[in-house]
């Protein structure tokens, strides 16, 4: 079921270079990017359901039964400008099984189209929608993105949280928390820094590069919830991440971060295809499992 | 079994206590790891350390008490490793309670984990132990597996049960022929967070028990426990005693037969704080008979 790693980067390195690249329209864009998604396979067991969360279509993902009492919103990477829940089903799958959670899978609104603050109120209507609609408990709902949903998850968190409604937990994979700070490196095996910067400028819109809604990096980080942070340690966006987990620590953040030397940039949509990737998505699930359960004294004994 | 080495292993309630230092001894000795347990927390440091000492690890949450979620994950194991040779259910509560005092919950509770937890990965791995060509099951028990004692009832019926499903169990596999070794392991007062993370019933108290349990019977550490549980494994014993105190009072209670339960009385109004052995009534009262605690444990 996973494919050896240098396989999967020589299949990888031309795909990426191939459809992130702002050549391309933005349709084009989109289209390819769905298609690399058709080589993933989610876990065995995975039920996905079509459902409109905070009037935004969503996928809603579990494994094994269908009830469960922890959710998790998911918010997919993408440079703010590409990608969609389905293109991250295996990863949800993943996730969803080692949880123990349904993880809902958010197709936010996308740029240029819809420039910030879009993606934003999606996410935060989606996770009021969790509790009011769906009746999660607040303290049973996480939030959880990779590289530009990282970013809308942290600055999701910081809505909510002043809004007295904060996530349990969060789970930020190559986080995005700085989408105006120009590249140091050129371009890693995922993204490079002409296209980053491209996608920036489409998600902006007439917000200034330092709105914290934007680029959480630049806002008050206290009072987030527990916080786990990976980064691969030859990802383009690697100095960034390392620097908002120093932030977030600062700020009294109880914020882990994680590297992974065999990693690149939101690998973790690999979950099931590459063995790094499913050991990364499974850390992740664990950690959100153990927030999830921390404030319920009614839990099952030991397993 | 001869050899750990390169061995996939199935450990549940592998977050504390035995659990977590049997995961290590196999680490150490070179098995692949399949870890669970239901405090997630535990068992992400567990995972954690084991990567260190060098063990593949798949780590998932899991609460034992859930049949189906059971089956599910020893497929997952299976897929992940493509064969499972160890299985070890050690997951289990502790409670302390009389039976006068104790409601039809809290019993159910108890056998949920203790003995339910234990019969659904049995049957959950068997096949896979089957087919493994060299498999070896470990089931928990206790010392209270062998022997009684006041305030234990549930705990006891729990791991009477684990035993007598499991030595039926060995005999049936030297039957049939299948390639599956069964060990049965009674530990004794081990020092775990077991006493001090059980439920009890209303007006024990419980910190004086988890007290007198750390003083007076956990004698033995976890990590001697582990070498005992892969010992047993290796050497493919059917019944495991771990630490002195179970040797001894194993061989006590056969010496006297049922007449242990008139020295064990005894003994009780004796060794143990007052306040464990009997409910005060006064305090008793019907809307607090819950299970105070959490009792996330392992033992």
């Amino acid at each position: 079921m996973h494919l050896p790693r240098p396989i999967v980067v020589a299949l990888s390195a031309p795909t990426y270079r191939l459809v992130l690249n702002r050549r391309r329209s933005v349709a084009v864009q989109r289209r390819l990017t769905e298609l690399t998604a058709a080589g993933l396979r989610p876990p065995r067991e995975t039920h996905v359901e079509h459902v409109t969360l905070g009037g935004r279509p969503a996928e809603r993902v579990t494994v094994g039964a269908s009830q469960r009492p922890r959710a998790v919103l998911y918010l997919h990477g993408g440079g703010y400008v590409v990608g969609s829940a389905r293109m991250y089903r295996a990863l949800a799958g993943h996730l969803a099984r080692v949880s123990g959670s349904v993880v809902y899978s958010l197709d936010y609104r996308l740029a240029p189209e819809h420039p910030y603050p879009a993606a934003l109120e999606d996410a935060t209507t989606a996770f009021h929608e969790l509790v009011d609609g769906y009746g999660f408990d607040p303290h049973r709902v996480a939030i959880a993105g990779d590289s530009a949903g990282g970013g809308l998850a942290v600055a999701a968190a910081r809505m909510l949280t002043d809004a007295g409604r904060r996530p349990a937990a969060l789970g930020l994979l190559s986080p995005w928390t700085d989408p105006g700070e120009p590249a140091a490196m050129a371009r890693d095996l995922v993204i490079n820094r002409e296209w980053g910067t491209w996608c920036g400028d489409q998600y902006r819109g007439s917000a200034s590069a330092q709105d914290p809604g934007y680029a959480p990096m630049h806002g008050n980080l206290a009072g987030l919830p527990p916080t786990l942070i990976h980064a691969a340690t030859t990802e383009m966006l690697r100095d960034q991440i390392t620097r908002f987990a120093a932030r977030a620590r600062a700020a009294g953040v109880d914020a882990t971060l994680v590297e992974l030397p065999t990693m690149w940039h939101s690998a973790h949509v690999l979950a099931g295809l590459l063995r790094e990737s499913t050991v990364a998505v499974r850390d992740l699930g664990v950690f959100l499992r153990a927030r999830l359960d921390a404030g319920d004294r009614t839990l099952a004994p030991a397993g | 079994m001869t050899s750990i080495a390169g061995k996939v292993a199935v450990v549940t309630g592998a977050g504390s206590g035995i659990g977590r230092a049997v995961a290590y001894e196999l680490a150490r000795r070179g098995a692949k790891l399949a870890l669970s347990d239901v405090d997630a927390g535990g068992l992400a440091e567990t995972a954690r350390h084991a990567r260190v000492i060098g063990a593949d690890v798949y780590e998932q949450p899991l609460d034992v008490t859930d049949r189906d979620e059971f089956h599910r994950y020893a497929e997952s194991v299976a897929a992940e490793f493509g064969v499972v040779n160890i299985v070890i259910n050690n997951a289990g509560v502790a409670f302390t309670g009389e039976v006068v005092d104790m409601g039809y919950e809290q019993l159910e509770r108890v056998m949920d984990v203790d003995f339910w937890g234990v019969v659904h990965g049995t049957k959950a791995f068997l096949p896979h132990l089957i087919a493994s060509g060299d498999g070896h099951l470990v089931n928990i028990s206790s010392l209270f597996g062998l022997l009684s004692m006041p305030s234990q009832s549930a705990y006891n019926a729990a791991k009477f049960a684990v035993r007598g499903f499991t030595e039926s169990l060995r005999q049936e596999m030297l039957l049939s022929g299948h390639p599956v070794q069964v060990t049965c392991v009674h530990p004794g007062g081990i020092k775990t967070a077991i006493a001090r993370n059980a439920g009890s019933v209303a007006g024990i108290n419980q910190t004086e028990f988890a007290a007198f349990f750390d003083k007076k019977l956990a004698k033995t550490s976890a990590e001697s426990a582990a070498k005992a549980v892969i010992k047993g494994i290796v050497g493919n014993q059917p019944r495991v005693l771990v630490g002195l105190d179970a040797k001894f009072l194993d061989a006590l209670v056969r010496v006297l037969g049922a007449r242990y339960q008139r020295l064990f009385t005894v003994l009780a109004t004796r060794v143990m704080p007052s306040s464990a052995k009997t409910a005060d009534p006064a305090t008793q009262d019907a809307a607090s008979q819950h299970v105070t605690g959490g009792d996330r444990v392992s033992a």
